[in-house]
């Protein structure tokens, strides 16, 4: 049995989730989601994830293995980082076995990727320019 | 959703984000209602997704929206809109309530398969 979380810092928000993977079935045990407003979106990631300990009952010590996503990449107590693209491709595929592509559309920009059945990335696209911002205002 | 009252949608700028918000504020004083306002946005937006989608080849198939704006059904919808009015276009739509969280979700689990394959190595390098 492995558990392990995930925290995704974006523009907008710290999105957190934490999940126990046991002969390939894949449990959600919490989540937190955190709108940043003025402080710094670290200092919420580690925020988000007291949270979700607390939430699941569980040490931090019982966490396998810690992963950023997004502009999570300094949080000092991560164990791995891992590209945004690949993770939206994967929670994409979880969220429904049949999705065959992945449209992220958050507050700093809109993202296409094209996705296997495994949640493997084919290929992507993104916004270019300052049409990126759409998100911020909506 | 107020985006889906509109009856009379105005197009924004799509080309910059300062531009559609200048382009809003001007609809607004020319007395423009909230419903064909958003709808503006959410229809400039959906042309910029459906673009996007049809550039890396998914043009059949679900498309399954993540982030922040999946929640967003003014926008899903005009996006569905948009790729029915596009001729070689045919994929499918979906939202989940739990889109926002998909890099979280996705982090989770990519981190779990790692950290069973480092696991893994490690039995396998002290047998």
């Amino acid at each position: 049995m492995t558990i392990a979380a995930g925290i995704d810092v974006g523009t907008g928000a710290v999105k957190a989730a934490i999940f126990k993977v046991e002969n390939g079935e894949e449990t959600w045990l919490s989540r937190s989601l955190i709108r940043i407003r003025q402080r710094d979106p670290i200092e919420l990631a580690r925020v988000a994830f007291d949270n979700m300990l607390e939430d699941a009952r569980l040490a931090e010590r019982e966490i396998d293995y810690v992963a950023s996503t997004g502009e999570g990449e300094s949080m000092p107590f991560h164990t791995g980082h891992f590209y945004s693209m690949t993770t939206h491709a994967r929670g994409a595929i979880f969220l429904d076995r049949e999705a065959r592509a992945a449209l992220d559309v958050g507050a700093l920009h809109g993202r296409a990727i094209s996705i296997d059945e495994r949640g493997k990335v084919l290929s992507y696209k993104m916004t270019s320019q300052c049409a990126s911002g759409s998100g911020q205002f909506l | 959703m107020l985006s889906c009252q509109a009856d009379k949608p105005e197009v924004v700028s799509s080309i910059c984000a300062v531009l559609a918000e200048t382009d809003v504020i001007n609809m607004v004083s020319r007395g423009i209602t909230a419903p064909n306002i958003l709808k503006g946005i959410h229809l400039s937006m959906a042309a910029r997704l459906s673009k996007l989608l049809k550039s890396i080849g998914a043009t059949t198939g679900v498309v399954m929206m993540t982030g922040g704006l999946a929640l967003d059904k003014g926008l899903v919808a005009a996006l569905e809109e948009d790729i029915a009015n596009i001729k070689d276009m045919k994929s499918i739509v979906r939202s989940h309530s739990e889109s926002i969280y998909a890099g979280a979700i996705g982090a989770a689990l990519w981190g779990a398969y790692r950290f069973e394959k480092l696991a893994a190595r490690q039995i396998a390098k002290a047998a």
